[in-house]
């Protein structure tokens, strides 16, 4: 299990920065990693122009039905794709496909490292994300949450 | 110059200062702040791109293509367009000629019986050169050669002829033959960046006029002229003479015309110049080839071959320069591969037999074909 201390400018769910009193913010540690893993799972691979490797395929998966089957090979893409966040630890990571409705799939993505924020404490919440991907459009739906 | 840098070298730039200066400690992939300078950096990155452009463009030294162009007009000057091959009755390049009788039996005169007539229109090919003959040249009745002026039907520096490129005619008569005896080099292609780029450099100091510079420019900015030799006061006070050094054998006439005109603009008021040609040495020579074996006598072609490489070395040979017998010897071997060996049986030069050695030539001397002989150059 990875050690996570790093800090990063916040940013709200949507990808807005964050601003108080007129300034960027710094977030936390815990923060830092949940936006990391957030930019990783919602950036479609090439649809970032200054670096076209960052996300992963889900244009790839339009279109296909939603079977078990789909569901491994989105599971394997997810995986390559977190192995290649130099941010994150492939192994703090958990993460699985399954159906949620007839054209719909869920994703869910637990990050389990050790989180250590700068005064020195470690948040006792995991993170999950979970977002809905639907085959017909790939117009990914977010849920974040802390367990 | 402006040091360019690229996106990457900006981006990590910037990250590092957010690492040593805020409370920021990630700039990993899909990090919110490497995403944020990523952005910028690809944006100030074109900005030195066009930065790079602008200021390279702005100096004469790195400035290039349309820009160049501009930096030209500014002094008044454009860029040269590309030039005909072009050669005079005067340069007696472009030749026709029988084997025997008369080229006016051949070739009759409309009007006169004591002449014959080479038309203008009449077109001279080699390859995929085409030349035109540009007037009507007349010549007596009894020669059996007449020189004529022609000129290229392209532009460009493809149109220049070797020496021997030009073998064919439309005529119509079979035994008329055309050859052009030297290269005909005046044909050039547009004036490339490095080319206009010295004449603007040069343009400063010589836009004063009546100085070296001036002169130079005029001198050079004709076609076929390589370098020239300066001699200050050759006639006392106030005087210059110019000697121009050809890239051929010999200095194109229509050429010569053009530096004395150009150097009359730049020389000051009451400044007596002269342009002159090198001192052209006639020489002749005459060589027995061997054939290599299985062959009884070296083919017709080959010896032209060996004729032509005669007069290309001997065209080379740039005044202050050295004819070397070996470098002679040379070019014939390697004009053909059915020639084992060679005996040079005589050498002429200055119209005077000179023993086979090393021949050197003054500052302002140079070799051509005597003109004298009638075939000066000689493979047998």
């Amino acid at each position: 299990m990875a050690v996570y201390v790093a800090r990063d400018l916040e940013s709200e769910d949507d990808g807005d920065l964050t601003i108080e009193s007129g300034d960027l913010v710094v977030a936390g540690a815990q923060q830092s990693v949940r936006q990391n893993l957030m930019c990783w799972s919602m950036t479609t691979r090439g649809g970032f122009s200054f670096d076209p490797g960052l996300g992963w395929g889900a244009e790839g998966f339009i279109g296909r039905q939603n079977t078990p089957l789909v569901h491994r090979l989105m599971e394997e893409d997810l995986g390559y794709s977190y192995g290649q966040a130099d941010g994150l630890a492939l192994e703090d990571l958990t993460y699985s496909v399954s159906h949620i409705d007839r054209d719909v799939a869920g994703v869910t993505v637990r990050f389990a490292g050790l989180v250590v924020e700068p005064d020195g404490t470690s948040p006792s919440q995991a993170v999950v994300l979970g977002f809905s991907f639907p085959f017909s459009d790939g117009a990914i739906q977010l849920e974040v949450s802390d367990e | 110059m402006i040091p360019k840098k690229t996106t990457s070298q900006i981006t990590q730039q910037s990250l590092r200062g957010l690492l040593q200066d805020t409370d920021i400690t990630t700039t990993s992939r899909g990090s919110v702040a490497r995403a944020l300078c990523g952005s910028f950096a690809r944006s100030l990155a074109d900005m030195y791109d066009v930065l790079d452009d602008a200021v390279s463009n702005g100096f004469l030294t790195t400035a290039s293509g349309f820009y160049l162009d501009l930096l030209g007009e500014t002094f008044g000057l454009t860029r040269r367009l590309a030039t005909a091959g072009r050669t005079l009755r005067e340069d007696r390049n472009i030749r026709f000629f029988v084997r025997s009788g008369t080229l006016a039996r051949r070739l009759r005169h409309p009007t006169n019986l004591n002449l014959g007539r080479i038309p203008a229109g009449t077109t001279i090919t080699g390859g995929d050169l085409s030349y035109v003959v540009d007037e009507d040249y007349d010549f007596p009745a009894s020669a059996t050669e007449t020189f004529v002026g022609a000129q290229s039907t392209g532009r460009g520096a493809a149109q220049k002829a070797t020496a021997g490129r030009l073998v064919s005619h439309s005529l119509g008569v079979a035994d008329v033959f055309v050859e052009n005896v030297r290269d005909i080099e005046t044909a050039s292609d547009p004036e490339t960046d490095r080319e206009f780029r010295f004449r603007i450099s040069q343009y400063v100091t010589s836009s004063a006029g009546a100085n070296e510079a001036a002169v130079r420019l005029a001198v050079l900015s004709a076609p076929g002229v390589a370098d020239m030799i300066r001699q200050p006061h050759h006639a006392g006070a106030g005087s210059f003479r110019v000697i121009v050094i050809p890239t051929t054998n010999r200095v194109p006439v229509e050429s010569l015309a053009r530096i004395r005109s150009a150097i009359q603009g730049t020389a000051a008021f009451g400044v007596f110049f002269e342009v002159e040609e090198p001192r052209y040495i006639p020489v002749s020579v005459s060589v027995r080839t061997v054939p290599v074996r299985g062959f009884s006598a070296v083919p017709p072609a080959d010896r032209d071959a060996a004729e032509l490489a005669i007069l290309r070395y001997l065209g080379n040979i740039r005044p202050g320069e050295s004819l070397v017998i070996n470098q002679l010897r040379a070019a014939i071997l390697n004009s053909s591969p059915r020639i084992s060996d060679l005996v040079i049986q005589s050498l002429e030069i200055n119209r005077a037999p000179r023993v086979l050695v090393n021949h050197p030539l003054k500052d302002d001397e140079l070799l051509v074909p005597d003109e004298a002989v009638s075939n000066p150059i000689l493979v047998i």
